[in-house]
């Protein structure tokens, strides 16, 4: 027996041997190299493009800060719209990056490990592009830190009880743990990055590394401190997406006014973000060549994610409304009646048809494995989010209590407000494009504890299988031999 | 000159390395040091069992931010006392949100301040024998020994038996200063 065992055991070594260490050293290279080869022509004209709308932006910016907020049309009544639209629509796409890195890795979900890095660089920019919106929207932008309780010669102090004021404090901490999450999954793959170059690329990737060497107390530490950033993670982005949606609702103003805002903000955040996360992540699949890390199976695990947002997304328009209606306050009707009917219609009917009709054909698993209809699909999401987060921001606006202020018309759009949403996109985009080339796109150490771990588990269901057959057999063999003991004796 | 710091061995294997991992800890040897490209969870249990203290700065940063919270938003609202809306000078329920954020910011903080110091990180040197491709996909186990003694061929043994590539004698570099692995 003890034989039988020693020799499953040598056997058993052998799936996961020899591969292995190969593997380890393919997907890391391929990984680095892709990174750091010159980037081809389409590279440069996104990067080219990205610039053209990021100087579109701040042209728009610079006007609105020569002429006064007047450039951007925003009128009374209606003096949010486009800029804290956008600023939830970004703050939105930073959420669904930290869902996919932070508690999908709660989870021990087996997909998340592909995504999860260019998750986690789509959320801290993602982040900054939102933060650049209350800025911009302050009008004098140079007046930033009022904002923050600093000592002042009246002692006079911020209000703490404005949700704008708490929404300060969540963006920020919210900033500073992602780069911090973000930092620290990235020493091990520094460290790589440090190792395989010289001169002034590995002085700076051997500060970023830290030094990093890989031994057992790094490891053992880092392992706890980015399980802890998870953990702490996730309450900050659902009470960060709340927050932004008690900006609305705790303000009484009929069509904000409503205690479902916040999880309907975290689940419709969730829903654009992993929009976009597929909107960035089929184009690097093919650019990186990551057919093998990011599988058409791990892809449409996200879009699994995505239809079921929808449907949460849906859910919450539909207890909106009904409440508008079953509440039977006239304002409240009359407001969501100029959503479906009124001004607001074109945005209204663009979100509904955008973000509850075509997230459907997810349904079908053929549509839901086709890339192409993915990455358009999630484009559609992209831009429903956005005409929803405009329309949900201004249209309860024109419908206030007062109806002497009733606005005609939708909000005002200026090609300054629509520029610096586009500079937000180029500013976006830019990052991004710097962000793929400057950092492995896939977390390179979780890959190869994945790839150990599978190689174990496979090792040991031979293993496993070799015991049993091994037991099978000698019961057997005693079965026959108590059989023909029985027989024997009886006989 | 440089001095004698113990013996190193290089296995390509994660279950090699886990194997002398084992050896080393049956033999009492003196704690020896791995480099791994990845964590292997298993072989850190044998070497380091027990969970991390980082989740005790965590807890420590959390509990010091969420003082920190309270007493900056109710020590404010006081300086400069103003009825805002018929409320109270100190409304807690609000100032709750922004203690919570600030108890999480300062758990970060104190997470990474335990991390690195636990972590013994930045370095700013190699360790002795350190590799390049021990960051991809080479491992190593480094153990303390004198030059000349019987726990040095010990040490030989148990590594070439448990399938090291190579085995090395690593001695510090006269051009750094002595970075002994940690």
């Amino acid at each position: 027996m003890s034989s039988e065992r020693a020799a499953s055991t040598q056997e058993s070594q052998l799936p996961g041997r020899v591969p292995l260490h190969e593997s380890f050293r393919e997907i890391t290279e391929h990984v680095i190299d892709v990174m750091q080869r010159k980037p081809g022509r389409g590279y440069w004209l996104l990067l080219l493009l990205s610039l053209v709308m990021m100087t579109l932006g701040l042209a728009a910016w610079g006007t609105q800060i020569i002429h006064g907020l007047g450039m951007t049309g925003l009128m009374h009544p209606m003096m949010w719209a486009i800029y804290i639209g956008d600023y939830i629509w970004w703050i939105g796409i930073a959420t669904a990056g930290t869902l996919t890195s932070a508690i999908l890795f709660l989870f021990r979900a087996p997909f998340r490990a592909a995504f999860s890095r260019a998750a986690e660089g789509m959320t801290c920019i993602a982040i900054l592009t939102a933060g650049l919106f209350p800025l911009i929207h302050l009008g004098r932008t140079w007046r930033f830190y009022w904002v923050f309780p600093y000592p002042n010669e009246r002692h006079l102090w911020v209000n703490f009880r404005s949700p704008l004021i708490i929404d300060v404090w969540v963006i920020a901490t919210y900033l500073v743990l992602s780069i911090v999450y973000f930092w620290l999954e990235l020493l091990p793959d520094a460290a790589v990055v440090r190792d395989r170059s010289t001169g002034w690329k590995r002085t700076i990737y051997g500060m970023i590394s830290l030094g990093w060497e890989g031994t057992d107390r790094q490891w053992k530490h880092l392992l706890m401190a980015s399980t802890l950033h998870a953990a702490l993670l996730t309450p900050v982005i659902i009470s960060m997406h709340s927050i932004t949606s008690w900006d609305l609702a705790l303000a009484i103003v009929p069509d904000w006014h409503y205690t479902i805002f916040p999880p309907y903000f975290v689940t419709g955040a969730i829903f654009s973000g992993l929009a976009m996360l597929l909107t960035l992540m089929i184009p690097i699949r093919s650019y990186f060549h990551l057919e093998r890390v990011i599988t058409v199976d791990r892809l449409e695990q996200l879009a699994k994610i995505i239809i079921a947002t929808s449907l949460m997304v849906t859910y919450s328009y539909a207890v909106i409304y009904f409440m508008a209606w079953y509440r039977g306050d006239p304002i409240e009707e009359v407001g969501y009646l100029y959503q479906f009917f009124g001004g607001f219609k074109v945005l209204f009917w663009l979100f509904t048809i955008c973000n509850c009709v075509f997230p459907l054909t997810l349904l079908f698993r053929r549509l839901r494995r086709n890339l192409v209809w993915l990455w358009i699909l999630s484009i559609i999401i992209n831009v429903g989010m956005l005409a929803e987060r405009w329309c949900i921001v201004a249209a309860p606006l024109a419908r206030d209590y007062d109806v002497y202020s009733w606005a005609p018309g939708t909000f005002h759009v200026s090609w300054v407000g629509i520029g610096i949403t586009i500079g937000s996109l180029g500013f976006f985009l830019f990052s991004f494009l710097i962000f793929i080339k400057v950092v492995p796109i896939v977390p390179l150490y979780e890959l190869r504890k994945d790839m150990l771990r599978e190689a174990r588990e496979a090792r040991a269901e031979t293993e496993a299988e070799g015991l049993l057959k091994a037991r099978y057999e000698e019961l057997r063999i005693k079965a026959i031999e108590t059989q023909s003991g029985a027989g024997g004796s009886e006989s | 000159m440089s001095e004698f710091l113990g013996v190193m061995g290089y296995f390509s294997d994660a279950d090699a390395l886990k194997n002398a991992v084992e050896a080393a800890h049956r033999e009492h040897l003196r704690r020896p040091v791995t480099y791994s490209p990845l964590p292997d969870e298993e072989a850190l249990e044998i070497l380091r069992p027990g969970t991390s203290s980082t989740r005790w700065t965590c807890l420590l940063g959390g509990l010091a931010g969420m003082g920190i919270g309270w007493a900056m938003t109710v020590w404010m609202s006081f300086d400069y006392p103003l009825v805002v809306g018929g409320k109270p000078f100190v409304s807690w329920p609000p100032y709750a949100v922004i203690v919570f954020e600030l108890t999480i910011l300062f758990a970060s903080l104190g997470t990474v301040a335990g991390f690195l110091v636990l972590a013994r990180l930045p370095r700013q040197n190699p360790s002795a024998g350190y590799r390049p491709s021990f960051s991809i996909d080479e491992f190593a186990l480094f153990l303390k020994c004198d030059e000349e003694s019987e726990e040095r061929r010990l040490i030989e043994r148990i590594l070439r038996e448990s399938g090291a590539d190579r085995v090395v004698l690593v001695r510090s570099r006269d051009d750094l200063p002595i970075r002994r692995s940690t």
